[in-house]
């Protein structure tokens, strides 16, 4: 009797190595996208230089060198200098730290505001769901350059600003793909289940509920980093952003503006350039493939 | 012998307020459950069954459900009246409840031992590890193989007959007085509802825990249930000992219902069937809302509702026929 239970357990066991959790099945989904593999490696290697080179690097932020202005790149100043005198190099990595760190803020932030408002408005139905929807509406309705010059123009144009400014802009989007994802779960049995077991509205949505949600919003908030870079870029580019002296990839391109810096030094602008469409397309590439391994359909 | 009831439903009324009209899912509906008795209810789809149990627990949505009326008496307790907190002390503390349909009423992302020791440690003062021991000795009880590794497993990896078995684990971790159980075989096969049904069984006798347990199958009434009682429209009809009711059951639909059991040593025929549909909830018949079905319909029946009435010491009844009997017979 013992020998048969032990080979059916051993069987068993065998099974077991085929079962996988979700995630682990969306990792192996993930990884058969070559092309997304290899944007996440080129995407970790813009991080980890946006985190090390000013580490490392010889020349400070603000440090201007007047005798070598508006140097074409050699080998003291990799990427050359600015119009005085400073190393664009290492502007162009400290700039990446504040774009990616605004865009992870922003992203973080309104999650965090779509999230919570979203799966209130899913759980609850009713008046709570029009409440937060129809303020959702009238969020998404506002003319987003507009709102943005006015806001910059009221408050200082500091990094705090922006981040605030971005994430109360964009919180409408995630908050109705949770309502909308909270909506069809909540009517599942096991919703049910929990409310007879006695556990609390509170631990039902945000500890049984979310989870299920998640996938969706890591695609979503993969996809939305890459929309806040732009965004950010765009704005520093305009001059509503982040200012000089303080470096962006948005407003190290600003000098692009004129003709003459186009024609001539194109190492002022053209390396943040390819810096800002590296990191949007690879975390565009990757939001899709983490879409399509989340996506149940997709399943082969 | 009785002792005395831990449940004690009064007059219960759970009504649904729909666009067509008041749907009466459970009208005037009382009864008691005993200590370490099982309670069965039997009768068609849509006769107010699961409302009745879900009343119990206060989970029918309201809206559209509204408790109209009643009392609901546990440990002391009005459970209508009961506030928010006391109700989420009561659910799956004292009273739990299995459903039906295992394969969607666990939640896909957490492991099995999560998922039970989570039920624990809302009740208990525990902590995380305890809890999941215990989960992992509820799931040794409840006789899955392998409990320790079936503990980190996540649901999907279950069949249906493990899942319900986890639910039944889940439901009885907090040992609570009454179980209410919701059609739980209906949705497994019937080896394994045999298992599931012996194993519900046993457990009740360890954890001296009383059970409802709602079904349409007949079968399975006569092997769990100690007492019975029949639902039809959102009303009690009949309620009887288990014996009583299957040897001499009094209401026609009763009766009606034992003929059409399908049994096995009839061949080739058709099956009985009782005539008709149940009624649309929210446009009964007038009187007796089995009349129309009833092969024994009287005119009293078709302009006067029959009360529930004590027809003997253990049985009730709620049908003309069956009060005119019991006259003639004391006659």
């Amino acid at each position: 009797m013992s020998t048969r239970t032990d080979i059916v357990n051993r069987r068993l066991l065998k099974k077991d190595k085929n079962v996988e959790s979700f995630w682990a099945n969306v990792f192996k989904q993930f990884k058969r996208n070559k092309l997304a593999v290899v944007s996440t490696y080129i995407v970790l290697a813009i991080v980890l230089a946006c985190i090390i080179v000013p580490m490392v690097s010889p020349y400070s932020l603000e440090q201007t060198d007047t005798a070598n202005r508006a140097q074409a790149p050699s080998r003291s100043h990799w990427l050359g200098t600015d119009n005085i005198g400073r190393d664009l190099f290492t502007r162009l990595f400290i700039g990446g730290r504040i774009s990616l760190g605004i865009a992870l803020a922003v992203v973080t932030l309104e999650c965090i505001i779509g999230i919570v408002l979203g799966t209130l408005a899913g759980y609850y139905g009713g008046i709570v769901d029009g409440i937060i929807m129809r303020i959702s509406d009238i969020f998404l309705c506002f003319p987003f350059l507009i709102i943005c010059i006015v806001i910059v123009s009221i408050f200082s144009s500091g990094p705090a600003t922006l981040i605030l400014t971005l994430s109360i802009l964009s919180w409408p989007s995630i908050a109705r793909i949770v309502r909308a994802q909270i909506l069809s779960l909540r009517e599942l049995e096991y919703m049910e289940a929990c409310e007879a077991l006695g556990i609390s509205d509170f631990k039902r949505m945000f500890r049984h509920l979310l989870p299920n949600v998640m996938a969706y919003i890591i695609v979503y908030a993969t996809l939305g980093i890459a929309a806040t870079i732009l965004t950010e870029t765009s704005l520093s580019f305009l001059g509503l952003g982040i200012r000089f002296p303080i470096p962006t990839w948005g407003n190290l391109i600003q000098p692009a503006r004129e003709l003459v810096v186009i024609q001539k030094y194109w190492w002022y602008w053209m390396p943040s350039g390819i810096a800002i469409f590296l990191t949007v397309m690879c975390c565009n590439i990757i939001g899709d493939a983490l879409r399509d391994a989340v996506d149940p359909k997709m399943k082969r | 012998m009785r002792k005395q009831p831990i449940l004690q439903v009064k007059n219960l009324k759970t009504y649904f307020h729909t666009d067509s009209g008041t749907v009466k899912a459970a009208d005037d509906v009382s009864f008691d459950v005993y200590p370490e008795e099982t309670l069965g209810i039997v009768g068609e789809s849509g006769c107010g069954k699961s409302i009745t149990c879900m009343s119990i627990m206060q989970l029918v949505e309201t809206p559209p459900g509204k408790y109209e009326g009643g009392e609901i008496l546990f440990d002391g307790i009005d459970i209508m009246k009961a506030s928010k907190r006391q109700i989420m002390d009561i659910r799956g503390n004292q009273i739990s409840m299995i459903f039906q349909e295992p394969m969607t009423s666990l939640n896909p992302v957490f492991r099995v031992a999560d998922q039970i020791a989570e039920a624990i440690m809302v009740h208990q003062n525990v902590n995380k590890k305890d809890a999941e021991e215990q989960a992992v000795d509820m799931l040794r009880k409840v006789g899955i193989p392998n409990p320790e590794r079936v503990a980190r497993d996540f649901p999907f990896a279950l069949s249906g007959g493990m899942r319900q078995r986890v639910m039944i684990a889940m439901a009885l971790a907090c040992k609570p007085k009454i179980l209410i159980a919701d059609e739980p075989t209906t949705a497994l096969d019937v080896t394994i509802q045999a298992q599931v049904l012996q194993l519900m069984n046993d457990l009740k006798d360890d954890y001296q825990t009383s059970v409802i347990f709602i079904t349409h199958d007949l079968g399975v009434i006569a092997e769990m249930s100690d007492r019975v009682m029949v639902m039809y429209a959102g009303k009690i009809v009949e309620l009887a000992d288990v014996e009583e009711l299957f040897t001499t059951p009094k209401h026609p639909y009763t009766i009606g219902l034992m003929k059409s059991k399908p049994d096995m040593s009839t061949t080739g025929d058709r099956l009985t069937v009782i005539q008709g549909n149940v009624p649309n909830l929210n446009r009964l018949p007038s009187g007796c809302a089995f009349h129309p079905r009833c092969p024994y319909v009287m005119d009293i029946c078709k302009e006067e509702t029959p009360d529930l009435r004590d027809i003997s010491a253990t049985r009730k009844a709620a049908c003309w026929k069956v009060f005119q009997e019991k006259e003639v017979s004391y006659e």
